[in-house]
């Protein structure tokens, strides 16, 4: 990839920008704070954001976020809006291959004298009742080409109605679990019978689900208003569509090759294939992506289905009796179309999310009514080994970043790095150290998604704080971990 | 895992962050791709706790070198993802312009016997060429993780 040399200077405390020369059309914005920055320099993401200035229709600024690292066209943790009326694009790779990878939380009325006792066993039912790992598959029968079309359209409404929870998850689940404009007759045949043996499974990599406790709030009120207190026992899913989603994103990168030399659009790397807003190529990953996006929310629903039958087994009580509720489920990488204020006007924009959080503040339409006086819950996992958040939306992130903010903390390390630095090492053991128990599919998985190998959470969540774009409301620290 | 008559055929996996890469390499093309299959085959499993019991048919096409191997691998990777086949070896039997035939020996997938490693999301375009070099044909390809 060519590297090109930028100037890059400070606007406020934690808002960098590189100003557009040359190809590029708009600005690279970066939220970070000084040693955020040096990572997201070292590792190629710069690079990959000022590419994304180059694509048309493009408005306003390449955004990335502090836990930004490169990845495929797009860098993870990046942000970019497009413009239909402007020669807008749509492409996959800004949106990548887990689509609507992300993140459910749901609170419980449990504390961590009522888990502790039972973790291991917690974690073992949770482990058996959910299928993990590399190859996982087979939770529920096999779905049918039908069944599975229904799942594209109707999303989490699609597994609630086949008893997988309960339909008030739906409304305190991002777009109600369901993304308009979905068509499986745009799905390839690969897709389908990827599709079809994989609902209810959490898959591998950096896909887990965490019983936590809340040890910190930094918001009464707000965290009232999400049913969330200082130590509660709360259960993280976090997972995506599985291979179903890869496969859309596989197949609509070749549609999108093609594309792009077909109307003539100058990409400086071939992994930002794209097709204008509204042409043929962009409706129809459009509305494929909305099919994976919906298979990933029925897959996250039926999963805390699933989990629930875990807690039931080991409290030999129901959802209900031990007081679950969902307090919200984000998607990281997604493109959705939103009305946000350009230059004083009201513009519909087609908003990639890849390795992003949507962050509506109070009042927004899309902010669940329960919510609508604090704003958007936004949930972000750290590693197994330190803590996750729960943040909440506000004004200025629909004025300075399309209403998004952080996933997560964000790889540092190669999993090779990790796996040696985990030599001799027992990270089972260093974690029940600390009062974490671990069920995992490999020494290997585990040894990979080491805390050491990704940023610091705390220090990503912060910036987006003290920038005004999310404010933090509590912090979660693990208890027990399922991994794949 | 590397040939040991002359070097002439071989891959290795390369570390990027959040990801994985193989490098392979071969004196023909077939060689290349054979090594690709193989350097992707052990990123997902080991291929030693597979027996190569039954063997199945893959065809792929592609525009130039690189979008063929790509799809060559994503045939390999949809073996196993999506039809439960464990790979253990994967052998080219016609590279022609635009298409390339195989096959691959293995097993349907056994969890009690497998030794699954790393799962493999797609094959990607990322830095990816294929050289001629020295050795004859060289590709570097990393897989999103």
């Amino acid at each position: 990839m060519e590297k090109q040399e930028y100037e890059i200077k400070q606007l406020t405390p934690f808002v960098w920008e590189i100003p557009p020369t040359g190809k590029m059309r708009v600005p690279v914005r970066i939220y970070a704070d000084r040693g955020l920055l040096d990572g997201i320099e070292s590792d190629n993401a710069v690079q990959q954001a000022i590419n994304v200035t180059h694509m048309p229709g493009i408005v306003r600024a390449s955004l990335a976020m502090p836990d930004a690292h490169w990845g495929y066209g797009f860098p993870i943790g990046g942000v970019a809006a497009f413009d239909a009326e402007q020669g807008g694009v749509v492409s996959p790779g800004g949106i990548g291959f887990d689509i609507n990878c992300g993140v459910r939380l749901v609170r419980t009325d449990l504390t961590p004298d009522d888990v502790r006792p039972r973790v291991q066993q917690l974690v073992n039912a949770l482990y058996s009742h959910v299928p993990c790992g590399v190859g996982s598959a087979k939770a529920i029968p096999r779905l049918s080409a039908h069944e599975l079309r229904d799942v594209c359209v109707r999303g989490a409404g699609w597994a609630v109605e086949r008893g997988f929870g309960l339909p008030e998850d739906l409304e305190r689940t991002e777009g109600r679990g369901a993304l308009p404009g979905a068509d499986p007759g745009t799905l390839s045949p690969r897709a389908m019978e990827r599709g079809a043996p994989q609902m209810g499974t959490l898959g591998s990599g950096n896909h887990f689900m965490e019983l936590d406790v809340v040890t910190q709030v930094f918001d009464e009120h707000v965290a009232e208003t999400f049913g969330v207190a200082e130590g509660q026992v709360v259960l993280q899913i976090h997972c995506g569509s599985r291979g179903f989603g890869h496969q859309v994103c596989t197949d609509y990168l070749k549609t999108m090759q093609q594309a792009t030399r077909k109307y003539g659009i100058d990409v400086p790397d071939r992994q930002l294939a794209c097709a204008p807003l509204g042409s043929p190529e962009g409706e129809r990953y459009l509305a494929a992506m909305a099919c994976a996006a919906n298979y990933a929310w029925a897959n996250r629903q039926t999963i805390l289905a699933l989990a629930m039958r875990a807690v039931h087994e080991v409290f030999g009580a129901d959802r209900e009796a031990l007081g679950v509720r969902q307090v919200y489920d984000v998607c990281h990488n997604i493109a959705k179309f939103e009305e946000h204020q350009v230059d004083g006007a009201t513009k519909v924009l087609c908003v990639h999310r890849k390795g992003a959080t949507r962050a509506f503040p109070a009042g927004h339409p899309e902010t669940p009514a329960p919510y609508a006086d604090v704003g958007q819950p936004v949930l972000i996992p750290g590693d197994m080994g330190t803590a996750s958040y729960l943040l909440v939306g506000s004004p200025r992130a629909m004025t300075e970043t399309w209403g998004s903010t952080c996933h997560g903390a964000g790889r540092v390390m190669s999993r090779k790095a990790a796996v040696r630095r985990a030599k001799g090492r027992s990270l089972k053991k260093e974690l029940a150290a600390r009062g974490i128990v671990v069920r995992y599919e490999g020494r290997l998985t585990l040894a990979e998604e080491m805390p050491e190998a990704y940023k610091d959470v705390d220090a990503v969540v912060s910036v987006m704080h003290e920038a005004g774009i999310t404010r933090k409301v509590a912090r979660l620290e693990p208890m027990g971990v399922v991994k794949g | 895992m590397i040939d040991n008559a002359g070097l002439r055929r071989g891959h290795e996996a390369f570390e990027h962050t959040a990801d994985v890469g193989v490098h392979a390499w071969g004196a023909r093309l077939t060689e290349l791709f054979e090594e690709a299959a193989a350097g992707l085959i052990e990123v997902m499993l080991d291929p030693a706790s597979v027996q190569q019991r039954e063997s199945v048919s893959v065809s792929a096409e592609g525009l130039e070198p690189e979008g063929l191997l790509v799809a060559w691998l994503e045939e390999v990777l949809f073996a196993f993802d999506a039809r439960g086949f464990a790979p253990a070896t994967a052998k080219v039997t016609a590279l022609d312009q635009g298409r390339v035939e195989g096959t691959l020996a293995g097993e349907p997938f056994d969890r009690s016997r497998h030794r699954p490693r790393s799962e493999v999301k797609a094959v990607t375009y990322h830095d990816l060429a294929v050289e001629k070099t020295q050795r004859g044909y060289e590709a570097s390809v990393i897989f999103d993780l």
